[in-house]
């Protein structure tokens, strides 16, 4: 049965987050192979940024034992016990192979995307919280989605940020 | 590699892993989704056999044999065409069937048998059934061949839009000489077996075979198509098998995304992405008619105007009273190689150019109209160019029609006597030929047209408002566009009407 978002308690939210951060590294290492043949340069920007996931996952471990202590055992939530999706790389379209069509930019775009969906979740979770805790949590993971996306805006042509709520 | 790594059984249905119940499943019935059916849900035992590891080949071989037997029929029969099963089932019946029944309601159902490629796939995989489990340029089978990607310059449709003219052009040769047909088609399984050695999957299919051109075109109308169930659940998904395979089952061999899919037209419906998802999150849909509204490139564009063109000419030739036009077609019987030249010459130039060229003034008009001189000329000419795909496919259908009622009896006669030999298999060798409701026809055909003009109206204001951000200015817009569209089918409809 799936659970909504909201109805998850702190431990359980950043249980969540730092599983879809290891299941989007994850989905950047599944594409970064699919197109290892395809675009070399496409292929390493997809391991790039597999890499960064692993490094945005381990902040979250440690955020982890920060706020509850590394004893303490992880939810074993998964992405798919979850309706919404916080965060997740994706293609534009099912016929990038067939055209040909899918290049460095593309890339950036959708780990921009994905990023900035995760920063809009979070934002929009913060501000219907009423658990202070849990507000809190959630507002300390903004700012490191934040982070995450303008780390990646750095890198990439494009400079567009979502307006702080 | 153990068994069960490869297992070539049926899975019992007791072990198939059960729908799950997801936030966006519906609830009753639970086979509809807003405007989509699902026939998985709603006929588990289709679900069940397209999961079946053995379903490909239990599709595929029969056709295969019958193929086999076509090409034999066509290189040792009789060169009487009529009288030959080659021509009269390639050209009079399967076509009939793909273009009125199959590619309507069925997609690319029939690139699900299709036998050009098996032997292709057949060197690829290794195996006719088993899944081969490894690494092959980031998929998880192991991929006999050399595995290139084809070039990126040529990954589009052109080479099928010119090598279906070409093809067309010598068509009175192809659908009356049985061994030009038997020829086409071995050559075809020929080439693919060779592009299989050198590129990956089905580059033979995607990018060169001149039937999976239209087929992909028209399919876009169609009321059948495979997606995915719950597009969260694929955003989710880190595994992607359907685009990768598993240890377990097969990358998709037509190079699609099914997380993503949106659109039938590069969907061969191999059901291999049934089988590898690991979240049963693949549904097949019964939908509405043409569904699918956006076209990828001006390759696409093109291969509308090629259609709606070439289904004009053969109008114009086949049907027409012009006998000089018949005899410049017909060039290997009459010889009349300047003739031939002219003939050709017209159809290339009206499909690449002079349609096209129309068609633009149509949708420069259009954007006028609408006020919108800000959308680029290419998004307009791009969307209205859609309309050109249901036009198109029920132009072919009307024009179908005739071959179909005319020429039907000639199925009857091959059946018994396939090769034209003197047999009588079954007892219909000596059925003569006549003609059924020839004096009907144009009965069925101006239904068919008036659909047309009716998607195109209904869809071109979907379009309009899509890229002009209003109903009336995408009413304004349809004026031109709609003007060409319907003319167009009063063109027909002289042809067809006599």
């Amino acid at each position: 049965m799936l659970r909504s978002f909201d109805e998850l308690e702190p431990r359980e939210v950043l249980a969540l987050a730092i599983e879809v951060e290891e299941q989007n590294a994850n989905r950047l290492t599944t594409f970064a192979e699919l197109f290892s043949d395809y675009d070399e340069e496409v292929h390493k920007t997809f391991e790039r940024f597999a890499g960064e996931e692993r490094d945005h996952h381990r902040l979250l471990v440690e955020m982890w034992h920060r706020v509850f202590g590394a004893a303490t055992p992880r939810p074993s939530l998964k992405e798919e016990d979850v309706r919404e999706v916080v965060e997740a790389v994706d293609l534009d379209h099912g016929e990038h192979e067939i055209f040909g069509d899918f290049g460095r930019a593309q890339v950036l775009e959708s780990v921009r995307r994905a990023e900035i969906a995760a920063v809009k979740f979070y934002e929009r979770a913060a501000a219907t919280a009423r658990n202070p805790d849990l507000r809190q949590l959630y507002l300390e993971l903004e700012q490191m989605e934040r982070g995450h996306m303008e780390d990646l805006e750095k890198s990439s042509p494009r400079k567009t940020s979502p307006e702080r709520g | 590699m153990s068994a069960s790594q490869t297992s070539t059984a049926t899975v019992p249905p007791s072990q198939l892993p059960q729908p799950k119940a997801t936030e966006n499943a519906p609830t009753f019935p639970p086979f509809v989704a807003g405007t989509r059916v699902d026939l998985f849900r709603l006929f588990p035992p289709l679900y069940r056999f397209v999961r079946l590891r053995w379903f490909q080949l239990a599709v595929i071989l029969p056709n295969l044999l019958v193929f086999s037997l076509f090409i034999l029929a066509g290189f040792v029969g009789t060169p009487v065409g009529n009288r030959n099963i080659i021509i009269v089932f390639i050209w009079i019946l399967w076509w009939f069937l793909l273009i009125a029944t199959l590619v309507p309601f069925g997609s690319r159902l029939w690139c699900t048998v299709c036998p050009l490629p098996f032997f292709g796939d057949w060197f690829q995989r290794r195996r006719l059934v088993a899944v081969r489990p490894g690494s092959t340029s980031g998929l998880h089978n192991v991929m006999s061949g050399l595995n290139r990607r084809w070039p990126q310059k040529l990954s589009n449709i052109w080479l099928q839009n010119i090598g279906f003219l070409t093809l067309c052009s010598f068509s009175a040769m192809l659908v009356t000489r049985p061994v030009f047909t038997a020829s086409l088609l071995l050559g075809l399984m020929v080439l693919a077996l060779i592009l299989a050695t050198v590129f990956r999957m089905r580059t033979f299919c995607n990018y060169i075979c001149p039937i999976s051109g239209f087929l992909s075109l028209f399919s876009m109308t169609s009321t059948l198509e495979l997606r995915q169930r719950d597009a969260d659940v694929c955003q989710k998904c880190k595994s992607k098998a359907c685009r990768t395979g598993s240890e377990n089952s097969w990358a998709c061999f037509w190079m699609i995304y099914m997380g993503k899919l949106d659109r039938n037209n590069y969907c061969g419906l191999c059901m291999d992405c049934v089988k590898s998802c690991p979240n049963d999150n693949i549904a097949l849909n019964l939908r509405p008619f043409a569904a699918d509204i956006r076209l990828h490139g001006f390759d696409e564009a093109w291969k509308a105007f090629i259609m709606l063109t070439l289904a004009m000419a053969y109008s114009v030739t086949l049907l027409g009273p012009y006998g000089t036009v018949k005899d410049w077609a017909n060039v290997t019987e009459t010889g009349m190689w300047g003739g031939f030249l002219v003939y050709v010459g017209i159809i290339w130039v009206t499909a690449l150019a002079l349609v096209p060229g129309v068609f633009y003034l149509a949708c420069r008009v259009a954007r006028r109209l609408a006020g919108a001189e800000q959308v680029a000329m290419g998004k307009v000419f791009l969307g209205y160019a859609y309309l050109l795909v249901p036009l198109g496919l029920l132009a072919w259908i009307a024009f179908s029609i005739p071959l179909i009622f005319i020429n039907g009896t000639y199925i009857l006669t091959v059946l018994s006597d396939p090769f034209g030999w003197g047999w009588n298999l079954f007892g219909t060798a000596l059925v003569k030929w006549h003609p059924l409701i020839p004096e009907y026809l144009v009965y069925l055909q101006m239904p068919l047209l008036a659909i047309a003009v009716y998607y195109v109206l209904r869809r071109g204001l979907v379009i309009g408002e899509q890229m002009f951000g209003s109903r009336s200015a995408a009413m304004r817009a349809l004026v031109p566009v709609g003007a060409f569209c319907t003319a167009m089918m009063l063109a027909f409809l002289l042809f067809f009407a006599g």
